[in-house]
């Protein structure tokens, strides 16, 4: 059956692969920029990725307004205050962000407040009506979840809109390839998690299901070797390619039991969205399976490829593919632990989560909710 | 937070990169001239296009360039780098140095690059087709087999280009380049 009634959008230009960091001055004078404010952190600073961003910029047109490499892991609004100062003291017109998680973040704030005029905290209560000032967005491999997505986050705000897409996302083996095999593993997690609850929803997005099934198949075919060799540049490449398909997937769907809730532990208790969402994932697909719901039978094509799915009787595909996914989420156990209790997260905790979750995203139940955490709590 | 402290850059140019693709565009500007002469299927090719043809292939933003057109009289001619007021009916702009670097060590063939998106075509894509298929036999003509291998879609056969005819033309092309 071909569902009529959809939307699908997907706003990024995705330049990925060898000598993709070059490209970056051609796109920025495509989007009518020249001066591009470059966001980053010492972290990777330290690592000389820096270093070839600029030298990625060489024999071009291009002014590099300014190279901030000190953003901090939280996108407080005094950060965002600051660059916005600075991006507009220099006369930039564009940013480049490079990194993940709270980089892009920054970047995506500050680009709403230099784009409205106005200050952080209205941001969180403006609807965005226009584009905003041009984005490029150059992934590393410790992605959080929702970087390249049409969302932002910023002190406790997640704002949600289809302008807050990167308008180019770069994604070079230079870049990606100096994550850690712990990132590795959470930039997946995350990514599988977002990638199964996009294709899990009651009314299918045949285009959304494509963008979700492509992050699979890259994460099953390249998470293991990328785990044991994180500087892998196919693996490293593939694994971020697969958290941009991932979180356009994520944008086009409605949020998930485990986005929710993931996203509440994550801000009470700084662990990874990875860490976090890879025990919900497993307790959830575990729960799915005894109901037989929620996991579709097209995820061991996704998975598999057509050899096995044709090979498996119709009535087992679900079971399969659900194996499939456990051996997946398995190469990831030496960095992420089974069980929240392996967290010491403590148990008082979860109905605090569920209630906030319930809140937060109405589309389940606090008692589901809290049903989950029980689960992944102490599941064997 | 002290914002003094993170400087403007201005990024510095690739000089050395810069002179090995002018010198590479100059050979290939040349070549092309002398297989139009030499070589009959670049001959049917060019036949085939238009007397006003004049291309323009360059390296995005500030060169270096290279203009190849026909003259009234339907001949060939390697017009030089410079932009003498030409007016271009096909433009092959190739997006950075590094792309074009690639493109001219042969590291990846000219089917390649435009399958990555590394060159923008301006003109008539079937004349964009026939230019490519031009530069193909070129390069077959310019390089010795284990690299024209790396540069080209498809080596031609014995029976496309006997050996014969493929040393003949090599001697004449670069003969006629480097001469007059």
């Amino acid at each position: 059956m071909i569902p009529y009634n959809f939307t699908f959008l997907s706003h990024p230009k995705i330049c990925s692969g060898l000598k993709a960091l070059e490209v970056i001055p051609f796109e920025l004078e495509s989007l009518n920029a020249c001066k591009p404010l470059i966001i980053t952190s010492e972290k990777w600073s330290r690592k000389k990725l820096t270093k070839t961003i600029v030298k990625a910029l060489y024999d071009s047109n291009i002014v590099i307004g300014a190279l901030f490499d000190n953003a901090p892991a939280r996108p407080s609004s005094t950060i965002i205050n600051v660059l916005s100062k600075l991006y507009r003291e220099r006369g930039c017109d564009s940013i480049v962000a490079v990194g993940a998680g709270s980089i892009v973040n920054i970047a995506k704030s500050v680009n709403m407040v230099v784009s409205l005029k106005t200050e952080i905290l209205e941001c969180a209560a403006t609807t965005l009506s226009a584009p905003l000032k041009p984005f490029i967005c150059v992934p590393t491999a410790d992605c959080e979840g929702g970087e390249m997505a049409a969302m932002a986050t910023f002190e406790r705000f997640t704002k949600k809109s289809d302008y807050l897409y990167p308008d180019v996302i770069v994604i070079d083996p230079r870049i990606t390839n100096n994550a850690t095999s712990e990132e590795i593993a959470n930039c997946a997690l995350t990514s599988l998690s977002h990638a199964i609850e996009a294709c899990s929803i009651d009314t299918p997005n045949p285009i959304n299901d494509a963008y979700a099934h492509t992050a699979l198949q890259l994460i099953y075919q390249y998470l293991p070797k990328t785990i044991k060799k994180p500087c892998h540049n196919d693996g490293s490449v593939a694994i971020v390619n697969a958290a941009a398909c991932a979180d356009t997937a994520f944008s086009n769907a409605p949020e998930g039991i485990i986005h929710s809730l993931a996203s509440i532990i994550v801000q009470d208790t700084n662990y990874k969205p990875g860490t976090i969402m890879g025990i919900l994932l497993r307790t959830s697909l575990n729960a799915k399976l005894a109901t037989k719901q929620g996991i579709r039978p097209e995820l061991l094509l996704a998975l598999a490829g057509i050899d096995t799915y044709a090979k498996t009787k119709e009535n087992e595909r679900q079971k399969v593919a659900y194996d499939y996914l456990i051996k997946c989420i398995a190469t990831t156990s030496r960095y992420i632990p089974s069980t929240l209790k392996k967290l010491t997260i403590s148990h008082d905790k979860l109905k605090e989560y569920a209630k906030e979750a319930a809140a937060k995203n109405r589309d389940y139940k606090e008692k589901e909710y809290a049903e989950l955490l029980a689960k992944a709590w102490e599941s064997k | 937070m002290n914002i003094l402290y993170y400087p403007q850059v201005k990024p510095k140019k690739k000089l050395i990169k810069r002179i090995y693709i002018a010198i590479m565009l100059w050979i290939v500007g040349r070549a092309i001239q002398a297989a139009s002469k030499v070589d009959s299927d670049v001959k049917d090719e060019f036949a085939k296009l238009n007397n006003n043809f004049c291309l323009k292939m360059w390296i995005w933003p500030n060169g270096p360039s290279m203009y190849v057109g026909k003259t009234n009289n339907g001949k060939v001619k390697y017009l030089g780098w410079k932009d003498k007021g030409y007016k271009p009916t096909l433009t092959m702009t190739i997006k950075n140095i590094e792309a074009a670097m690639l493109l001219f060590t042969f590291r990846e063939s000219t089917a390649i690059a435009t399958a990555r998106n590394r060159l923008v075509v301006d003109g008539d894509l079937p004349d964009a087709c026939a230019f490519v298929r031009i530069l193909n036999i070129v390069e077959v003509y310019l390089l010795p087999k284990i690299i024209a291998k790396l540069a080209v879609k498809r080596y031609p056969k014995w029976s496309q280009m006997a050996p014969s005819r493929k040393h003949f033309g090599r001697i004449t092309i670069y003969v006629r380049a480097f001469t007059f």
